[in-house]
């Protein structure tokens, strides 16, 4: 257990996907001297205790078409706590899926700034961009997008990967987690062997097989039929509540919002108002 | 209309690029055919229109064998008279040497200026007072008044003047009443420029590399007293030709020949054909390989715009229509490429002339070094390939977009066929192919041109490209476990793109691998013949010192060496023996064949031939002394299909005699027929034609290079003889040979080059039809280095396996190019040699070329955006 540690230390950067908080915190309280504590103190440690895991602030993200600006998403201040599920919701147009790509990593904000974990996203180049991504968010879109030359195991492999694990490790990670989701006797299939509900779990196993501090979904149920789509939506409530993972969902369907913990509504680019929904309560 | 220029041409017209590349790769391929056409008929047209304006309105000639017909002849042959106009007419060869520039060759036309106004149009001549010659004017302006008869006489008496084209003489500072010095054999003589013929029409013949002079003077500058080489007769108009040929041939002497003037074009012509159908063939290719830029662009086209389309589709535009555009926008590209493929034709035409002139001129006939001018037809020879082929390639992909429904307008973009099935159909439909090539393979020429070789050549291409999705497949699959073991996870991704898109990747594959083919199979035959020329030369050239006369271009039909020469040569106390080589050309059924003379006893004593056939050549060349019977070449025996025992009757100036053939030696400097009889035999058909060159045996411990030394310092500056050592000889041989071949790598590299622009287009058109793919993986955090290595990857792969599968086809094709093509069109037998190094070599470049062809794509997809495009949701 030491050895793993001292390597995060060494690394400075933020966690390694393989360790969550949790065990973080476990870890940190049984086993480390006090300079170390004091060595963490200074460094990574006060990214171990922050209030919020993503916290987005005056954000501005405007678009130059045909000459005209489009301020899709005009001063909006967001934060999320871990374990949050937090909706947003709002007609077409409204600036949400803006929001989700800035908060996401797959963005910069024109203005304003964006936190996730320790890193700062605003400042931050492509290269590092596509690091937080690969280690610390996880996707879901509402075309399920799983890639069609790989097999399922593969299509949620494949972060794991990506972020330079041995193949041994990430293919037990990947069978328990489809096994979690239910498509465990589909492994070895192809998408277009698969239905549209299996599809988009198995992009849920994707986006969650490298453990990311946040969840981003667009849409996640747009295009399933409800039975499917209810059955997404329990198992993102339910993989929320396991996991402790944090979850930012667009989505114009109100039982989706109502799902959520907490429910952000967007018009024009801003924050129209917000709300606890049912289940938080 | 609207719709094509509202959707296809605002859209070609915004992608400069793409366009662009197409455009250029349909005119270099339209270019290449256009050149190759205008190179071939150059080589002939040298000949040919020089033939047709030099007989002018000659009907019919008399030609001897042979040393020519001697004048005495001519006073026999008065009763020609009775069918029309007689005028007699000598030719040779003047090589004209400028300080500081290649030697030139003159075709000399002599003559009787007197009796030859009603033949050719002298109207053009025009005549400068020697003393306006500086005065800068324009020529057109000095124009004189018409021709005189008197002014003819002035040429008759001075027998050394000459009228000579402006084209030649203007450039090279030359004027009426300036002298010059030519080469006429291993004689220097030394001539005046009595007039110039005006820039047009006749005067534009070979380029205007020819001189006029009286018959007289003509005889004495080519040293051939008292023999003409030819009576033509102009026969009254209206006259039955057929029936005056036949009239003539009835009365004439034994040895003469009455023919058209056309008929030596002919023969001419179907000596070169085989070569001018390789030529062809090649540049074929570079025409193909320009569709398969057409069927990329198309492509990629259809898939960039599939919303656009199923737009159109729902607005109610038929699928015919949609069909229409693109195919459209085909015809329009190919348009605009056929037609600066014509232009930038003739541009390459120049450059191909100049590679390919040194072989037509040291294989076959003395030609021009231009170009012809473009015709009609070459413009319709433009279009008419360019367009309809360009219409065939982009059928496939005007038909996918024709099958694009309304609904990609909506749903953004369908996905891809993103699984393949083994191709097992194409599969068999390849081997059985390649099994009907093979069975091609085995039939006979057509005509003497190996149009069944070539058949096989086609079909054994196409069998190999049907087993191309087969072999990406199977590929895919082999390697698609260790790469996922072993290496990095984005060429683990490259292995399994690859293998989704197979059906997509096959033609462009099976384009690359079929250039790639021919050029392993064109290296694989060079490389084997060359082995082979370096052997048959190590055992043939024996002589120690090879002596021609220095006029002498290469091995083009020329004057002989002066007998002074040969005597001084062969009476040196350092020679051991000298092998006297005569020869002359004979028609022989619808060709021309060279049939020559040497000392057999010299060549048996000190050197040797490479025999066939039989067994004991060495012997039955001795038993062929003073008897009437030759050694062929190979080509002549295959070409003509005899063999030793059989019997040709070849044209003497006695009339035709029947020839025993004794033995077939190969020989591979020339793949025209070649008959050799002891030279005393030689002598008692065909008369004295003067010696061609000598071979030299030296006496023991003579160290050659010293003897070359003595000899030209001997001869001097009153003659001009070439003397070669025999190291110098081998090394110019293989110059020869490689020249020869040069245009044939030319043609390959262009052929790469487009396949390359293919490859790189094939792997845009992939990205584009995965763009969400990329997006995806962009968006789960692979990085643009981890993208860029997976396109590049990709783009090996494809290099590698089309590098493998034109490997294979390519040996298989060098077969047919040695053992069925080449026998059948030059009659050599090659030995097959694998040039390793070579191939070795090419592969690497290619896989590296293939890599360099993957960096353009892989840039635009590391640029690929990071949104979920597409994805409905809001903004």
């Amino acid at each position: 257990m030491r050895r793993p540690l001292f390597s995060i230390l060494r690394s400075g950067r933020s966690w390694r996907p393989d360790y969550n908080l949790e065990d973080a915190r476990h870890f940190l309280h049984g086993h480390l001297a006090p300079w170390h504590f004091q060595h963490l103190c200074c460094g990574t440690l006060s990214a171990l205790t922050p209030p919020f895991i993503l916290e987005a602030t005056d954000v501005s993200r405007t678009y130059t078409t045909g000459g005209a600006e489009v301020h899709a998403v005009a001063g909006v201040s967001l934060a999320l706590r871990r374990g949050d599920f937090v909706a947003l919701v709002g007609p077409s147009g409204c600036g949400k899926s803006t929001l989700l790509h800035v908060c996401g990593a797959m963005d910069r904000p024109s203005s304003g700034a964006v936190r996730l974990e320790s890193a700062v996203l605003e400042s931050a180049d492509d290269t590092e961009l596509t690091r937080i991504r690969r280690e610390r968010v996880g996707f879901v879109f509402q075309f399920f997008n799983l890639l069609p030359t790989l097999t399922l195991l593969e299509n949620v492999e494949l972060p794991l990967l990506l972020a330079s694990r041995r193949l041994a490790d990430a293919e037990p990670a990947a069978r328990a987690l489809l096994d979690r989701v239910g498509l465990g006797p589909r492994l070895h299939h192809y998408p277009q062997q698969l239905s549209g509900g299996e599809l988009q779990r198995g992009a849920l196993a994707r986006a969650l097989v490298h453990s990311p501090a946040l969840l981003v979904a667009d849409e996640p149920t747009g295009n399933l039929d409800t039975e499917n789509g209810q059955r997404v939506l329990a198992l993102l409530a339910d993989l929320n509540q396991e996991t402790g993972v944090t979850m930012l969902l667009a989505t114009h369907a109100p039982d989706v919002a109502a799902a959520a913990h907490r429910v952000v509504r967007m018009r024009d680019g801003r924050i129209e108002s917000e709300s606890a929904a049912r289940a938080a309560v | 209309m609207r719709l094509f220029s509202w959707f296809i041409l605002r859209r070609v017209l915004h992608e400069p690029l793409r366009s662009g590349v197409t455009t250029l790769g349909i005119a270099l391929g339209v270019a290449v055919v256009v050149a190759i056409q205008l190179t071939n008929a150059s080589s002939l047209a040298g000949f040919q229109t020089a033939l047709n304006t030099v007989s002018g309105r000659t009907s019919l000639e008399i030609v001897g064998t042979g040393a020519g017909i001697d004048e005495l002849r001519l006073t026999a042959l008065g009763w020609l008279r009775e069918y029309g106009e007689v005028a007699p007419v000598i030719e040779g060869n003047l090589v004209y040497r400028q300080p500081g520039h290649p030697a030139e060759v003159l075709r000399l036309l002599g003559v009787d200026i007197l009796r030859d106004q009603p033949f050719r149009e002298y109207d053009l001549l025009e005549w400068r007072d020697p003393s306006a010659a500086d005065g800068g004017s324009p020529p057109a302006a000095q124009a004189a008044a018409d021709v005189k008869t008197q002014d003819f006489l002035e040429l008759l008496l001075d027998p050394s003047s000459v009228i000579m084209a402006a084209r030649f003489a203007e450039p090279r500072g030359l004027g009426p009443g300036s002298a010059f010095v030519v080469n006429v054999g291993d004689r220097v003589v030394s001539l005046k420029v009595r007039a110039l013929l005006r820039d047009e029409g006749p005067a534009r013949v070979l380029d205007g590399r020819f001189v006029l002079m009286d018959i007289a003077g003509a005889q004495q500058a080519l040293n051939r007293f008292g023999r003409v080489d030819r009576v033509e007769i102009r026969v009254a108009e209206g006259t039955d030709l057929d029936a005056v040929e036949a009239a003539i041939a009835r009365r004439i002497d034994e040895g003469l020949i009455v023919q058209r003037p056309a008929q030596r074009g002919r023969q001419v012509e179907n000596m070169l054909a085989a070569f001018h159908l390789n030529l062809t063939a090649l540049s074929y290719i570079a025409l193909l390989v320009g569709l398969f830029l057409v069927y990329n662009t198309v492509s990629v086209a259809v898939l960039s715009r599939r919303s656009e389309i199923g737009t159109l589709r729902a607005l109610g535009v038929s699928r015919g229509q949609v069909r229409g555009l693109f195919l459209a926008e085909a015809a329009a590209l190919a348009a605009v490429g056929s037609g600066a493929g014509i232009l930038a034709g003739r541009l390459l035409a120049d450059a191909t002339v100049a590679l390919t002139s040194t072989t037509v001129s040291a294989l076959y006939i003395a030609t021009a070094a231009a170009p012809p001018a473009l015709t009609g037809m070459h413009v319709i020879l433009a279009f008419a390939t360019g367009v309809p082929l360009a219409l065939m390639a982009a059928l496939v992909p005007a038909l996918e977009a024709s099958r694009v429904e309304p609904m990609a307008a909506i749903r953004g973009g369908d996905q891809v066929e993103a699984r393949a099935r083994f191709p097992g159909r194409s599969l068999g439909a390849g081997i059985m192919l390649l099994a009907g090539g093979g069975w091609l393979a085995t039939l006979g020429p057509v005509r003497g041109l190996p149009l069944f070789g070539y058949a096989s050549a086609i079909v054994l291409l196409f069998g190999a490209s049907c087993t191309v999705p087969a072999m990406l497949f199977a590929t895919a699959r082999a390697v698609q476990r260790p790469v996922r073991r072993f290496l990095k996870v984005e060429d683990w991704l490259a292995v399994t793109n690859l293998s989704a898109s197979v059906p997509r990747l096959s033609i462009s594959v099976a384009a690359l691998a079929v250039s790639l083919s021919m050029m392993v199979a064109v290296s694989v035959m060079i490389g084997s013949f060359r082995e082979t020329v370096v052997y048959w030369i190590g055992q043939t050239l024996h002589a120690d010192l090879f002596v021609s006369p220095g006029s002498r271009q290469q091995t083009g039909p020329d004057e002989p060496l002066s007998p002074e020469v040969v005597r001084a040569i062969a009476s040196s106390p350092a020679v051991a023996a000298v092998d006297r080589f005569a020869s002359t050309e004979v028609p022989y059924g619808d060709t021309r064949v060279r049939v020559g003379g040497g000392d057999f006893n010299v060549l048996l004593q000190h050197g040797t031939l490479l025999f066939k056939a039989p067994a004991d050549g060495r012997e039955a060349m001795r038993r062929a002394i003073g008897r009437q019977a030759v050694v062929v070449s190979e080509s002549f025996a295959i070409r003509q299909n005899v063999a030793v025992g059989g019997e040709v009757r070849l044209p003497t100036a006695g009339g035709p005699v029947p020839f025993t053939i004794a033995a077939v030696y190969y020989d591979y400097s020339s793949d025209r027929g070649v008959l050799v009889m002891d030279r005393a035999m030689f002598e008692r058909h065909y008369g004295d034609v003067g010696i061609g060159g000598l071979s030299v045996y030296l006496r023991e411990g003579v160290d050659p290079e010293r003897v070359r030394e003595q000899f030209l310092s001997a001869l001097g500056d009153t003659h001009r003889v070439l003397i070669n050592t025999n190291a110098s000889l081998r090394g110019e041989a293989l110059r020869i040979f490689d020249s020869t071949f040069a245009i044939t790598y030319a043609l390959e590299i262009i052929a790469i080059i487009v396949a390359i622009a293919g490859v790189s287009g094939t792997l845009l058109t992939l990205i584009l039809e995965r763009e969400r793919e990329f997006t995806v993986l962009r968006l789960i955090g692979t990085g643009r280095r981890q993208i860029r290595r997976m396109v590049v990857v990709e783009a090996v792969l494809i290099g590698s396996i089309s590098q493998s599968v034109g490997l294979v086809a390519g040996l298989l094709l060098s077969l047919v190019l040695i053992y069925v093509i080449n026998v059948q069109s030059f009659g050599w037998t090659i030995q097959f040699h694998l040039p390793t190094a070579f191939l070795v070599q090419s592969s690497i470049l290619m896989v590296l070329a293939t890599a360099l062809a993957g960096l353009y794509p892989a840039r635009r997809a590391q640029n690929l955006g990071t949104y979920a495009r597409g994805d409905g949701g809001g903004t």
